[in-house]
């Protein structure tokens, strides 16, 4: 099994890529679309830094090459021509081949990557193409065909294995018509049709539906993938007026082989597997086949195992038995689990196809091989339990999980409109008893919906593992880069949260861990002159605090200068002095979260990328955490990210103010206090009130919100205040009165209304109220700064 | 005609050719279509490319053997609901 880094490398690459070739159709729709280029150039420039945590000198090489042609393209001096296009294209061919291997061996393939680069290099230059063919051989597979057989049905599978002509190679063909393939007078379907020794095919078009104004018939978006028995020079020949836009590949008969099928795990192996290998060690084949069809017999026909036993009788039947094949069969349906095949890799384009090795049909992740050949290699032992379609795991695909997140929010909405019914039928006259049956019957649906959604949610849910792990690697280059020895310590990576949002932490904390080396952790001199150990410390650690996940970045630098921020905060008119003074030291260090404010003297290399902690902050904000920072000068500097588990249902403070409902999420929520009115008292025009030792400004929420009314005391005359706090600054708003926390969903406002920064979007109560969902960050921006002290 | 529009009945006849590809999915967004392709032994890849946008319901198979096959491969489902347009 690759292990998990590689992976993360793998999946990354394979998204980025497609991002990458979007980039290019698009401009090859509008050569000029900055948008499409600055996306190619970023998924590029994305792909060349993940690559660089792994050594892969080769491929950095053409993606270093790639981003010096897109920076020229970027910054205008070179028009993006359709050959320009093609040699990108090619590039990013030569890319996801380096990736296939990768994924396939853990080590980067051994692909003469020369042309690609130096036809690249000649672009660059801004001079002729070069006159050689680029593209690395027709063996080389894009991205996105790396799928290959597994597409076709096991029974078209079945039928070729046993009836494919042994004189005839089999081959994988992907036909990939240009868009104007029509206007050239091309049917390309007329073309996949008629190919020679056809024995499969299929097409695909992009997934989305199209809109009925923007669908044209005329622009082809068709690919075809066709499996054949022919010869290269019969594919030669019937695709020579669209050579350019075939490929094919040899494939050899026993990469077919692939049960597949969902596991049936009542079916226990016992006697029959007994009586199977011995009947296989005799090289009884016909009695194997005979047991094989009565086992089969006993099992549901779309089972998993029936699968195997399928290809156990195709394979003892075939002309060349190859007991290898039917040995891991064997086992495969023993375990219950992915035929894992040995031997030789095949599919190589330089081994006649047809001959009967034995295929390593099948890679960890369920890709038949079909990459480069001279770079396969049998599957590494290790890898054996580890398959992905083993029984143990579903590959579900996220858009799927996603869904049925949403649908379990929507059905945790519906279910708490029930108890509002419940109170009215409690209300009502002779229906007490009725109450109580729904209330009690309600409260067992209340269980149960929890604990779905707590099940659907732990669908999404990943370690941190898969984004610390590209860590201490990080942390390894740059500290020798530096000249800065530190020790890294990692705790907590085992803390899961959900899956968008640790995609969404990745670049904030590579931000944080480079701000430390960078700018934190002095050189060992300065350390020992301090009277420290030589070697900084550095800290990542994650751990769950109730329902959030806090992640802690820290280390024992020089920690941050309050004056310095000061100092810098006026500077850049951030803030004017007399406020700045009346701040305390760690008021202040909420600064550096400030747009425009950076502490380091010079843009760096390392952290200089026009990502600053305003960034952070931001990245951290939309998945609905908090970022603050603690530093002590001399002693180092520590960051706290405070996280929700999941994004989907936001818990909610309901508050009622000038007759309609609002919502404040908790996590902003400092308390919520009744106060007599003398307790409120102006100092320099603004009602404060003192609470806990802390002078609070207080308001009115609808006042603060624009609103005309006023807060209504309750019977005693208090005022109900719910205390809210952003980093330091901490404000109360005076409402009507509290309606109790509740989970919500929060649905953005329309497009044309996504200016109202100061709501997050509205939620539909259970008895049909709408309520306003507030954003206290920008609510307590529309105070002035000398309120939120 | 290689397609005869009967209400929301489009019948291919023999080889649907691409000049057919633009009226024929000009009718399609107009609700609910279904397809007969009983006669029909081809289509042109921009007529099939409607066909897979559209997914109007299949009433009548090709009785040529080989397009009755790439359709089973290509996986075009059977008139259900009439077949609709999901924009």
């Amino acid at each position: 099994m690759l292990n998990p880094l590689l992976a993360q490398f793998v999946a990354e690459a394979r998204d980025l890529l497609q991002s990458a070739n979007e980039a290019v159709l698009a401009l090859e729709q509008q050569p000029n679309d900055g948008a499409a280029i600055a996306a190619l150039f970023r998924a590029v420039h994305t792909l060349k830094g993940n690559a660089g945590l792994f050594d892969f000198p080769r491929l950095i090489r053409v993606l270093h090459t790639l981003e010096d042609l897109l920076e020229t393209a970027r910054r205008g001096e070179l028009p993006l021509s359709p050959t320009i296009t093609d040699a990108i294209l090619a590039a990013l061919d030569a890319v996801g081949a380096v990736v296939t291997g990768v994924a396939r061996s853990g080590t980067e393939p051994d692909l003469d990557l020369e042309p690609v680069v130096a036809s690249l290099t000649e672009w660059a230059r801004n001079q002729c193409p070069p006159a050689s063919e680029t593209v690395i051989g027709q063996d080389t597979l894009r991205a996105d065909e790396h799928v290959g057989p597994l597409n076709i049905p096991e029974s078209v599978r079945l039928a070729v294995f046993r009836e494919a002509p042994d004189d005839q190679p089999l081959h994988w063909v992907t036909y990939q018509p240009p868009e104007t393939a029509f206007f050239q007078g091309d049917d390309p379907f007329w073309i996949a049709r008629h190919s020679p020794g056809l024995l499969w095919g299929t097409v695909h078009t992009p997934n989305e539906r199209p809109l009925p104004d923007l669908f044209d018939p005329y622009r082809c978006v068709l690919r075809f993938e066709m499996l054949v028995a022919a010869s290269p020079a019969d594919l030669e020949d019937h695709f020579q007026y669209v050579r350019d836009q075939v490929r094919w590949t040899p494939l050899n008969r026993w990469a077919l082989v692939m049960p597949s099928g969902i596991p049936d795990a009542g079916a226990v192996a016992g006697p029959f597997l007994v009586a199977a290998r011995e009947a296989l060690d005799r090289k009884d084949l016909s009695r194997l086949t005979q047991l094989s069809v009565e086992r089969r017999t006993q099992l549901s026909e779309d089972s998993w195992q029936a699968s195997v036993l399928r290809w156990i009788e195709a394979v003892a039947n075939s002309p060349h038995p190859h007991e290898e094949v039917l040995a891991n069969l064997l086992e495969s349906f023993a375990r219950g689990s992915v035929f894992i095949p040995t031997g030789s890799p095949r599919l190589d384009p330089d081994v006649p196809a047809g001959d009967d090795g034995i295929s390593t049909a099948i890679a960890r992740d369920g890709s038949p091989e079909m990459g480069p050949g001279p770079t396969s290699r049998p599957t590494a032992p290790g890898e054996a339990g580890q398959p992905y379609a083993s029984p143990g795991w579903l590959r579900v695909d996220s858009v799927k999980v996603d869904r049925l997140v949403e649908l379990v929010g929507e059905l945790v909405v519906a279910h708490n409109a029930l108890p509002y019914l419940i109170q009215r039928l409690e209300a009502t006259p002779d229906t007490g008893r009725l109450a109580r049956a729904f209330k009690s019957q309600y409260d067992l649906l209340h269980r149960l919906t929890e604990a779905l959604q707590d099940a659907v949610l732990q669908l999404r849910m990943t370690p941190l593992a898969t984004i610390f792990q590209r860590f201490p690697r990080l942390v390894r280059d740059l500290s020798r880069r530096l000249n800065k020895p530190v020790d890294f310590i990692v705790r907590g990576e085992e803390t899961e949260i959900d899956r968008h949002t640790a995609e969404q932490l990745a670049e904030p904390l590579v931000h944080l861990l480079r701000n430390s080396l960078d700018h934190g952790i002095e050189p060992p001199a300065e350390r020992r002159a301090a009277g420290k150990p030589e070697r900084g410390r550095l800290t990542l650690t994650a751990h769950k605090v109730g329902d959030q996940i806090v992640i802690e970045v820290a280390d024992d630098g020089r920690g941050i200068d309050p004056q310095r921020v000061r100092r810098r905060a006026l500077e850049r008119g951030l803030a004017e002095a007399e406020y700045l003074d009346r701040l305390s030291d760690h008021e202040v260090l909420d600064f550096i979260f400030r747009p425009g404010f950076s502490t380091a003297e010079a843009v760096t290399e390392l952290s200089g990328r026009g990502v600053g902690m305003d960034v952070v902050r931001h990245r951290v904000e939309q998945v609905g955490g908090q970022v603050t920072l603690d530093s002590t000068v001399g002693a180092g500097t520590r960051v706290r990210l405070a996280l929700p588990v999941t994004m989907v249902v936001q818990h909610v403070l309901a508050v009622e103010a000038g007759g309609q409902v609002f919502g404040i999420p908790l996590e902003w929520v400092v308390e919520t206090v009744r106060i007599a009115p003398d307790r409120i008292r102006v100092i320099k025009r603004q009602p404060t009130v003192t609470l806990r030792g802390r002078l609070t400004p207080v308001t009115a929420l609808t006042q603060a919100l624009g609103q005309e009314s006023t807060p209504l005391p309750n019977a005693a005359g208090e005022y109900a205040v719910l205390v809210v706090r952003q980093g330091p600054a901490q404000v109360g708003f005076m409402v009507d009165g509290f309606r109790g926390t509740m989970d919500v969903i929060v649905k953005p406002f329309p497009q044309w209304l996504s200016d109202v920064a100061v709501y997050d979007g509205t939620a539909v109560l259970g008895d049909g109220t709408v309520m306003l969902v507030i954003n206290p960050k920008e609510l307590m921006r529309c105070l002035s700064p000398s309120k939120t002290g | 005609m290689p397609i005869a529009f009967q209400d929301r009945l489009a019948v291919f006849h023999e080889v649907v050719e691409a000049i057919d590809a633009e009226p024929l999915w000009a009718w399609m967004v107009q609700g609910p279509a279904q397809v007969d392709l009983r006669t029909c032994t081809h289509l042109h890849a921009a007529v099939l490319q409607v066909l897979l946008a559209a997914r109007p319901g299949i009433v009548a198979w090709p009785d040529d053997p080989e397009l009755r096959q790439w359709m089973d491969w290509i996986g075009i489902p059977e008139a259900d609901e009439g077949g609709r347009i999901r924009p």
